[in-house]
């Protein structure tokens, strides 16, 4: 990375979520780290953000770098206080938006709605203009048409405009003269185009990403010049670089042009987190898991990367279609209330207390029993545990919630508080196996990364019930999203198409892919300030059976000019690693081969300085502080030593049963576990 | 129950993520495109007597409850099974279906005992027969749609079977290719077979068996509760298809259901229904207990997944050789569009009339039936063979307290989406004019129907056509005086003639088709709820502004008079006098089974909050 203040030695990574603001400063010179947590500050959330800078006590003069997660995206869409948007479309193409993909999440549901579009049916305007799949005009654009819908839009107070026509992806011509035009006519609006936002086949998703985007652009131009203005106000002159879900940082031009990239990136830096602390742990291949209030996310990360995947879902239906961090969230949290249903069968989540009444021990007004009131009932957290900067915990309501579930069951308070938590990882446990599947992998070939103030509570049985043999949990848990934008560098992922066969390649034809892309990587990352010999570039290829339309494999491939053999060693590397994970391969007649894809990720060289050190060395063998009784589902109650997470040295081991507390998260040690600290101060727990 | 209620919730749920993980994997490796693309597969777990305990949350409805005759005809053929085997199965008449969907089935053995079946399902995109894909709308018997296979050792000791293979190569277009979807049902199998036995091996025998039951009478007990609060009686619904195609001068085919309640008791009744039809329409038994369960989970949505439970409290009754229980050789490959569709919806009806004074949130309009287009040909660019399924979302019927949604996919879909027309203009020498809904197709109601789609095209290359599917005449019934919604349509316009438009019909088949044939193709809108003149002015005028209806509909059907919004800065507005007047003045829809007309048995059904006569004075 360039630094842009010469002498300046901070790295600050500031999350912005939705109730705090993280921030971390890294001394590169030195690889010490100072943390702060501070109140979000709605709606622009800077007020927050800057007194969290200012508590981690980095004078601007000594920053060179900031790199922000920010929740602000999400939150528009979800709380749907985006900008009045109009789509305009090729004649004939109204619905194509408003249709979706006509997808249902259940099959026996007549109840259930999709969400909203971000724009309203009447707000979706059609203009003459049509190209064919190979990019010939067979209809020119009604530019006097589009005038006139100019207009209109303007009359209704339009702010922004999504431009999406059919195969733009091959020919923009008419996308960008449509774009003149509304620019032209609509002055101060913010019109962006399919062909530059996504160009890629299918309709629907392109539509709906570049629509998204169009939606966001407004309040992130705003917020983003606003964010700058107060950090020049402070006299901060130098980068900032804003989070995207595709795992990486960008510059804020590129924000500008497309915000609909930072959707979702809170979740992505988590995912981040992980991947790095295991690839520093020397556990490559991890799945992480980040359990908060109200979900938990979960995600696969391979060879020290995380996964990606082509597009995800911000609300079902809502879709944006940019290569995105695989992360999944289930409705598994502390806040996950527990009931019993009408048959007599104790349920837990999806509905969650959330933070406000938040569970019952919070004493906030909430009576219903939650995952948070079962671990205090169980000793597992205890009754002067901080949760989330709250003071001390009230052991009496949440009894009193927990017999409400106790009663009817005819079970002892435990007993009810055992099962509520077993219900609870279960549901994780099945989301885990489902997406490991879904993947094509297997759980157990994995360790488990566990943060989140409440994946250390969960995680060392979670992993015995999917014999998952280890579990890391970072020095500090709580700051998840926030180690994860401290470790994410700039970063871009690129796709093209390929259409070829095993039998039919024209290697030329792919070497001209890749480099096609990369020239885009390298122009890209070069526009947000990576020096072009700190870009490291690297390729991956798309193979599947010829017919199949999900699966298939995705495959390293090598740098430089590709020859035949090259690419006929990719297919022979498919036939193997399908034998590997399927346990057969199609009959030589049929097993034709088709390449689908050729995926370049560019990211910035990691930036040269200090590791970020978190922890410090105390007494060789420290002291529990304190003992007390915990509920093993085995075992029943036992007594556990409890320890101070911040005391204990490299080296140390722990045997459960027993806890470890540290001030925005506790971890459980199970009888039969046990736990050691690594050199980075991560707890490395085997699950017995 | 034998098990506690906390080890009880964490195994069934572990039953059903592994059915999830099992489709999961069938998709993933999949080869047909009806499957890989078109999500047309499940996959479920049943104990060793052949009860089904689970199957995948997006698998398709009218597999599911084929799943137990289908394994209760493999074990009384096969008699002792073998670890190792897996057969092949599909049956019509005796399993359930038509013979595109093709079942494997495979045992499951614990210390050498049977203790489990798994059986997953693939519509296979043809198992020959007279028709590519298999769908013969002017078909008279079966033996014209395709390979039937009775149970078949299909994988023995871990081995293929050359010989069925052959089978089935020899009988069925790109048979070869079929090999691809078998593995990947079969690796299915393989991961239901390691999920289960690694619970056997942590759990033990006897607490997964006590599971087993312990699920079919938590969802019976809990069904039978919430029967035992509807009042006993005698609920009655029909519904009908257009015609049979092979004696379009015989009266329309009804599909006639009497739902009686006593105590926890429930029957349907389907003996009233006509005689099955020359041509297709009908399906076999299994399938009308298939559907039943389909439109009962509807109105049960918490008794979901499907389990034995269910199926072993619901009585059906029915006559062989009628429409709803056809017999050898009957054809059955059009069901879905046929009986499947009405027997889910009059289901559905009936359910609607029993809920109507306890739980009104439980009665549902009729929604989008089926129209399967199929397409074939040689590309004019590529020059290669090929052969494609269209389908069209449509309008979601309405429900008793809010609009039904336009472009939903049909009743008994789990995962399955729409084509996108990029992608289909790439692979098929077509160019589509439309994606857009279908104005004014949609039932009126206080709560209306969603609307249907119009995915019109233009074909660029020679082909034939042919088209599989019901309801352009008797359209998705409204309920409570909310009006039938809008038709299924396929019509031609050819180069030769542009000005000419030709009806082509429901069962079109071998339609020759030259470039530049432009095919009208438009789904059926969703039946309304409730009289629409009770709906609320502001949200007509919002029907309005949005395009699902136009100013005339609003004004003929829903009495509200509209002003303004001809684009001249005055917006457009209710006219309040005039719709005060209008109101009044409006005459209730005729009865009648087509599109705008009120279904005379759902007429009869109360709106929530309202009296019998609810609608016949607008306020």
């Amino acid at each position: 990375m360039t630094s842009a203040t010469e002498g300046a030695r901070y790295v600050l990574a500031v999350d912005v979520g939705g109730t705090f603001t993280d921030v971390i400063r890294h001394d590169t010179e030195t690889g010490a780290v100072e943390v702060a947590k501070t109140a979000s500050t709605p709606p622009d959330f800077i007020d927050g953000m800057l007194a969290g800078i200012d508590a981690v006590r980095a004078k601007p003069a000594d920053i060179k770098l900031i790199k922000i997660g920010t929740t602000i995206a999400t939150n528009t869409v979800i709380m749907r206080t985006g900008a009045r948007t109009a789509l305009v479309t090729t004649a004939g193409f109204t619905d194509v938006l408003h249709a979706a993909r006509a997808a249902r999440p259940t099959l026996y549901d007549s109840d259930w709605d999709p969400a909203p579009a971000l724009v309203d049916r009447r707000d979706t305007m059609t203009v003459a203009q049509r190209t064919t799949y190979e990019g010939e005009v067979l209809e020119p654009l009604d530019e006097a048409g589009l005038r006139a819908i100019a207009a209109r839009l303007r009359e209704r107070g339009i702010e922004a405009v999504a431009v999406s026509f059919l195969h733009s992806y091959i020919n923009d011509a008419h996308e960008r003269r449509a774009q003149e035009i509304l620019a032209d006519e609509m002055p101060g609006g913010y019109v962006c185009r399919s062909s530059d936002i996504l160009p890629e086949i299918r309709e629907f998703e392109r539509t709906s990403t570049t629509v998204a985007n169009a939606y966001l652009g407004p309040v992130l131009e705003r917020y983003l010049a606003a964010l700058l203005a107060r950090l020049e106000g402070i006299g901060y002159a130098g980068s900032v670089l804003i989070t995207h879900s595709g795992g990486g940082v960008m510059s804020i031009e590129a924000a500008r042009r497309i915000p609909a990239r930072i959707c979702q990136s809170g979740p992505a830096a988590g995912v981040m987190a992980g991947a790095a602390i295991g690839r520093l742990a020397e556990r490559p291949d991890v799945i992480v898991l980040d359990v908060g209030g109200t979900s938990a996310d979960v995600s696969l990360s391979r060879r020290g990367r995380p996964l990606i995947r082509p597009e995800w879902n911000i609300e079902f239906n809502i879709v944006i279609s940019f290569p995105s961090v695989d992360v999944t969230a289930i409705g598994a949290g502390g806040g996950s209330i527990a009931r019993i249903d009408e048959g007599g069968v104790l349920k837990v989540g999806p509905d969650s207390a959330g933070a406000r009444p938040g569970p019952a021990c919070y004493g906030q007004g909430g009576t219903q029993p939650t995952a948070t009131d079962a671990n205090l009932v169980l000793g597992r957290l205890g009754a002067e545990t901080r949760l989330a900067g709250r003071v001390a915990l009230h052991p009496a309501l949440a009894e009193q919630a927990i017999d409400r579930i106790a009663e009817p069951l005819g079970y002892s308070r435990a007993e009810a508080a055992a099962g509520i938590l077993r219900v609870m990882r279960a549901n994780m446990a099945g989301a885990i196996r489902l997406i490991s599947v879904k993947r094509g992998h297997d759980p157990r070939d994995f360790a488990l990364v566990a943060f989140g103030g409440a994946g250390p509570l969960y995680a060392v049985e979670l992993a015995r019930e999917l014999g998952i043999p280890e579990v890391i949990v970072p020095f500090r848990p709580g700051l998840g999203s926030a180690m994860g934008v401290l470790h994410v560098e700039v970063r871009h992922d690129f796709v093209q198409s390929i259409f070829a066969t095993d039998e039919r390649f024209d290697t030329g034809e792919i070497n001209d892919a890749f480099a096609d892309l990369e020239e885009r990587a390298m122009a890209r990352l070069t526009r947000d300030g990576v020096a072009a010999g700190d870009v490291v570039l690297r390729r991956e290829i798309d193979v599947r059976y010829y017919g199949q339309v999900s699966g298939g494999l995705t495959l390293a491939v090598k740098a430089g000019a590709l020859d035949d053999d090259d690419i006929r060693g990719l297919f022979r590397a498919f036939h193997e690693r399908h034998t590997e994970d399927y346990g057969y391969t199609l009959p030589e007649d049929l097993a034709e081969l088709e390449i689908v894809n050729a995926r370049v990720a560019a990211e910035a060289r990691a930036t040269t300085g200090a590791e970020p050190t978190f922890g410090a060395n105390g007494a060789a063998s420290p002291a529990p502080r304190g003992q007390r009784r915990m509920y093993d589902e085995a075992e029943g109650w036992v007594e556990a030593p409890v320890y101070e997470r911040t005391a204990l040295p490299v080296g140390f081991e722990i045997p459960g049963p027993a806890i470890i507390e540290q001030l925005d998260s506790t971890t459980v040690l199970i009888p039969g576990s046990h736990a050691r600290v690594d050199e980075r101060f991560n707890l490395i727990c085997t699950s017995g | 129950m034998q098990l506690d209620p906390i080890t009880f919730e964490v195994l069934r749920n572990a039953l059903g993520s592994m059915c999830d993980e099992g489709s999961e994997m069938i998709a993933r490796l999949a080869y047909a495109p009806t499957i890989s693309e078109g999500h047309d597969h499940s996959c479920a777990l049943l104990t060793a007597e052949g009860r089904l305990v689970a199957h995948g949350n997006r698998d398709q409805a009218p597999h599911i409850g084929s799943f137990e005759p289908s394994v209760r005809v493999v074990k009384e053929w096969v008699g002792e099974f073998e670890p190792g085997d897996i057969y092949i199965f599909n049956d019509p008449y005796t399993g359930g279906i038509h013979c595109n969907d093709v079942k494997l089935i495979r045992p499951i053995h614990h210390d050498g005992r049977l203790v489990a079946f798994n059986s997953s399902t693939g519509h296979w995109p043809d198992v020959g027969g007279a028709l590519p894909g298999s769908f013969n709308p002017r078909a008279v018997d079966c033996y014209s749609e395709g390979l039937r296979m009775p149970p078949m050792r299909l994988f023995h000791d871990g081995e293929l079977d050359r010989t069925v293979m052959t089978l089935i190569e020899y009988n069925m277009r790109t048979g070869r290719e079929r090999i691809a979807d078998i593995h990947a049902q079969r690796q299915a199998g393989s991961l239901i077979e390691d999920r289960l036995l690694e619970l056997y091996a942590r759990h033990g025998a006897e607490t997964i068996e006590a599971l087993f039951e312990d699920i079919f009478d938590y969802t019976e007990e809990r069904f039978r509760a919430q029967v035992a609060q509807l009042p006993d009686g005698v609920y009655e619904f029909e519904d009908f298809s257009d015609k049979d195609i092979m004696h379009p001068e015989h009266p329309r085919i009804r599909v006639h259901c009497r739902l009686t309640i006593e105590g926890d008791r429930a029957s349907f009744d389907f003996r009233e229904s006509d005689a099955a039809p020359v041509g297709p329409f009908g399906f076999p038994r299994a399938s009308l207990e298939t559907a039943v369960f389909d439109g009962t989970l509807h109105c049960f949505p918490q008794l979901a997944p499907l389990n034995h439970g269910l199926s072993r409290a619901v009585e059906v009754l029915s006559v062989p050789g009628s429409c709803v229980h056809i017999e050898e050789p009957t054809p059955a490959s059009g069901y879905a569009s046929g009986a499947y569709e009405k027997v889910a919806a009059v289901t559905m009806a009936c359910w609607a009339a029993a809920f109507q004074d306890t739980d009104p949130k439980r009665m549902y309009a009729a929604g989008i039936n089926l129209a399967n287009l199929c397409i074939g040909g040689v590309h004019p660019k590529t020059g290669k063979h090929y052969v494609n399924y269209l389908w069209n979302e449509g309008g979601q019927g309405a429900r008793s307290y809010k609009d039904g949604n336009p472009f939903q996919m049909m009743i008994f879909i789990g995962g399955a989406t729409n084509q996108p027309v990029e992608i289909l203009e790439r692979w098929y020498p077509l160019l589509y004019t439309n994606c857009e809904g279908v104005t004014d197709s949609c039932g009126d109601g206080t709560w209306r129907g969603g609307v249907g789609i119009d995915r019109s095209f233009k074909t660029l290359g020679a082909m034939t056509m042919t088209m599989h599917g019901d309801r352009a005449e008797v359209t998705p019934f409204g309920l409570a005086g909310g009006t039938n919604g809008g038709p299924n349509t396929l019509r031609l316009r050819r180069a030769a003639s542009p000005d000419k438009e030709e009806e082509l019909g429901m069962h079109a088949m071998g339609i020759r088709l030259a470039p530049g044939d432009q095919l009208i193709y438009r789904s059926n809108g969703g039946g309304g709820f409730g009289d629409p003149r009770t709906r609320p002015p502001e949200a007509v005028l919002a029907d309005v502004e949005q395009g699902w209806i136009t100013a005339e509909r609003a004004e003929q059907v829903y009495g509200v008079v509209l002003a303004g919004g001809n684009g001249t800065g005055d917006p457009l507005r209710i006219d309040e006098t005039a719709t005060a007047k209008r109101r009044v003045g409006t005459e209730p829809a005729d009865e009648g089974y087509g599109p705008g007309e009120v279904h005379p048995l759902g007429r009869l059904l109360k709106a929530p909050g309202n009296g019998a006569d609810a609608g016949q004075s607008p306020t």
